[in-house]
C-alpha cells in the first residue's frame, strides 16, 4: 500500500521555481533516499510536504488522505513526522523535555509521556544526557535528540533532513545503524535526504534525485548512480566509479 | 486527589528550598499579628498583588516567549467590572469577581485572535496598542465614569463587610490577598510541569519545530493568554475594592503593562519563582525608594534611575533573570 503519494507538486518563491512538478509514490515500510546538488529543492520538497510550505500547485496524499493545504501541526498529528536540517529546538529544554514534547501529542498525562521519554531515550543510547540541554551537546548527539524527538510523536512516516550531515565516518555508522534499530523495531517507513552517499546506498531500496527542482531520475542505488543524467549532475564521474568498482568487489 | 498531589509536587525542588520557603510562608502569615506599620503591610499586599500579576504574564511571556505590554487592559476590565456592578447593583465582589474574569477572558480571545498572528517585537506593540485603545475608550465612556474614574462608597457597608470586601483596616485586605497569593502559587506549580506549559517552551524555542510535533502553536498561545488574564482581572478585581477609587491611569496604563513585564523578567521567565522575587524586589524598591528620595529628600525620579540601573544590571548579567542566577550555581554545584 502506498502511504505517501506526491502528485505534481510545484512550489516558487517568486521567481526561483525550488519544486517543479514532482510526483512519486512511497510505498508502506520502505525507505526512500532523496539525493541532489544543493539548492535542487530537496528541502523545500520536505517543507511541501509537511505542511511547513504552502503548495503552488499540485498534491500530497497521505495515508489515502488528502493533506495538501493543512497546517504542519495537523499534519503531524495524522502520523507524519520530520527533523530539520539545522536542529532547532532547543532552548531552556533539556534532552529529555525535548522528547516529552514529542511524546505529549498523543497523551494528555505527564508521567505516561515522562515513561515514555525515558523508553525513547534508552532505545536511543542517550540516557546517560538526559538532564542536559540540547545546545551543550555534540551535534552528533543533537542529531539523536532530533530523531528521538520526531519519533516520539509515533509517527507513520518519518522524513529526516541531513541527518548525518557534519558527522564523522564513525558517527555516520552509528546513525546508520540507528536508523537500521528503528525500520526494524517500528512500524514507520523513513524517507531521508541525505548528501552521505554510503549512508544512502546501505539504507535505502529506493532513490529519487533531484536537480534544478525537478526530478531527474528514480531507482533503486545501484542503478541510480549509473544513470548518466544522476553522474552529470550530482555524483561526478569519479564517485560513481569508485563505487562501482567497490560494488564489483 | 490526583490533582492535589500534582499541585504539591514540589519534587526537584532542593531540601534547604522547601524549608526557606516555609520559614517565609510562615512570616507572612503571622506578619499582620506582629508589631509593624501601616507603610509596610500597604507594601505586602502590593507585593502579593504584583506577584500574581506577574505569575499570570509569565505563563504567556515566560513560558510561552511572548512579551506581551498589554496585560493593564485586563487588569482595568476587572477593576472597573468589580466596581460598575457594585456602585450600580450593589454586587458582592464574590459575584463580580468572576464576571470580570469572564468578559475579560472573552476578551483576550477577541483581541489574542489576530494578535497572534504577529511574532517578536510586532507582537509586542500590538499588544501595547491593543491596550491602550481600550484605555482612551474607557477614558470617554460616561458608564465607567470616563476620565474621572469611579469611586466605591464605602459608607454604604459596615466593615468588616466580606461579601462586597470592604475593609477599614488592611489586616483584612492582607489576608484575602494572600490566600489568592497562595492559589495562585500553587496553580502556577501545578502548570509549570502541565502538557500546555511544555508545549509552551517548545514554542518559544522555535515556532516551526513545535508545529513540526503536532502543536498548534496559535491555539496554544490564546489558551495561555487566557490563563494570564484570568489572573491579572482576578487581581484587579481586588484593586478595585483595595483602592476603591478606580482611574484608568493607575489601572489601565502602559507604565503598569510595563511593570508587570519587568518583574517577571527581572525575577526569571518560565520559573515558579521569578514573578515572586522580581514583586519582592521591585515593590519595595520603588515604594521606599520614592519615599525616600522622594518625599523626604525631594530628589524626584531618583527611584526611577536606582530602579533602570538594577534592572539594566541583572539583565546584562544574566538574561535569563535571577532565578536564571540561582539555577546556574545549582548546577555548578551539581556538576
Amino acid at each position: 500500500m502506498d502511504i505517501l503519494k506526491v502528485r505534481n507538486l510545484s512550489k516558487s518563491f517568486g521567481g526561483l521555481q525550488a519544486n517543479r512538478d514532482i510526483s512519486f509514490d512511497v510505498t508502506e515500510g520502505e525507505m526512500l533516499g532523496i539525493i541532489g546538488p544543493n539548492g535542487a529543492g530537496k528541502t523545500t520538497l520536505f517543507n511541501c510536504i509537511a505542511g511547513a510550505h504552502p503548495i503552488d500547485s499540485g498534491g500530497v496524499i497521505f495515508q489515502g488522505k488528502e493533506i495538501t493545504g493543512l497546517k504542519s501541526h495537523s499534519i503531524a498529528q495524522l502520523g507524519l513526522s520530520r527533523t530539520f536540517q539545522i536542529y532547532l529546538a532547543s532552548g531552556d529544554l533539556s534532552v529529555k523535555e525535548n522528547i516529552m514534547v514529542g511524546c505529549f501529542m498523543k497523551t494528555r498525562s505527564r508521567s505516561v509521556a515522562a515513561a515514555e521519554a525515558d523508553e525513547i531515550l534508552k532505545d536511543f543510547q542517550i540516557a546517560h544526557l538526559a538532564g542536559h540541554f540540547v545546545s551543550e551537546l555534540p551535534i552528533a548527539s543533537q542529531k539523536r535528540v532530533a530523531m528521538a524527538t520526531a519519533l516520539a510523536t509515533g509517527p507513520k512516516l518519518l522524513l529526516l533532513d541531513e541527518i548525518a550531515a557534519g558527522l564523522n565516518p564513525n558517527e555516520v555508522e552509528g546513525i546508520t545503524n540507528l536508523i537500521r534499530h528503528i525500520r526494524e523495531n517500528m512500524a514507520v517507513t523513513i524517507i531521508l535526504i541525505e548528501h552521505v552517499m554510503e549512508m544512502v546506498m546501505n539504507l535505502c531500496n529506493r532513490v529519487i534525485v533531484l536537480d534544478y527542482g525537478k526530478k531527474i531520475s528514480e531507482d533503486d542505488p545501484r542503478s541510480v548512480i549509473k544513470d548518466p543524467a544522476v553522474i552529470k549532475a550530482y555524483l561526478g564521474e569519479r564517485y560513481a566509479r569508485q563505487y562501482l568498482e567497490q560494488a564489483k568487489k | 486527589m490526583e490533582i492535589l498531589k500534582k499541585i504539591f509536587d514540589f519534587s526537584g525542588s532542593p531540601r534547604y528550598g522547601l524549608f526557606a520557603t516555609g520559614i517565609a510562608g510562615l512570616a507572612f502569615l503571622l506578619f499582620p499579628i506582629l508589631p509593624h506599620s501601616s507603610f509596610s503591610m500597604s507594601t505586602i499586599i502590593q507585593f502579593f498583588m504584583f506577584s500574581l500579576y506577574a505569575m499570570g504574564w509569565n505563563t504567556i511571556g515566560g513560558f510561552g516567549g511572548q512579551v506581551d505590554l498589554g496585560q493593564a487592559q485586563f487588569l482595568g476590565i476587572g477593576a472597573y467590572t468589580t466596581a460598575v456592578m457594585m456602585i450600580r447593583w450593589n454586587t458582592p465582589f464574590w459575584v463580580s469577581l468572576p464576571v470580570g474574569m469572564s468578559l475579560a477572558v472573552a476578551w483576550s480571545f477577541v483581541i489574542g485572535y489576530p494578535l497572534f498572528r504577529l511574532r517578536g517585537h510586532y507582537f509586542a506593540i500590538a499588544s501595547i496598542a491593543a491596550s491602550l485603545v481600550l484605555k482612551d475608550i474607557f477614558d470617554a465612556w460616561s458608564f465607567v465614569g470616563a476620565s474621572r474614574g469611579l469611586e466605591i462608597p464605602t459608607t454604604r457597608y459596615s466593615s468588616p463587610d466580606f461579601l462586597h470586601l470592604i475593609f477599614t483596616q488592611d489586616i483584612y485586605y492582607y489576608y484575602v490577598i494572600f490566600v489568592f497569593f497562595l492559589l495562585g502559587f500553587f496553580f502556577i506549580n501545578w502548570f509549570r510541569r502541565s502538557r500546555l506549559a511544555f508545549q509552551l517552551r517548545a514554542i518559544k524555542s522555535n515556532e516551526e519545530a513545535a508545529g513540526s510535533l503536532g502543536i498548534n502553536p496559535r491555539w496554544a498561545k490564546i489558551k495561555t493568554y487566557a490563563i494570564a488574564t484570568a489572573f491579572v482581572s482576578t487581581v484587579g478585581s481586588f484593586h478595585a475594592c483595595y483602592i476603591k477609587n478606580i482611574e484608568t491611569d493607575d489601572t489601565m496604563g502602559l507604565d503598569i503593562s510595563i511593570m508587570i513585564a519587568l518583574m517577571a523578567m527581572l525575577g526569571g521567565m518560565g520559573s515558579l519563582w521569578g514573578p515572586i522575587i522580581g514583586a519582592g524586589i521591585l515593590i519595595p524598591l520603588k515604594i521606599y525608594i520614592k519615599e525616600w528620595l522622594g518625599a523626604r529628600a525631594g530628589l524626584v525620579g531618583l527611584d526611577l534611575v536606582i530602579y533602570a540601573a538594577i534592572i539594566m544590571f541583572i539583565s546584562a548579567l544574566e538574561p535569563r533573570g535571577i532565578w536564571g542566577i540561582v539555577e546556574k550555581v545549582r548546577r555548578r554545584k551539581l556538576a
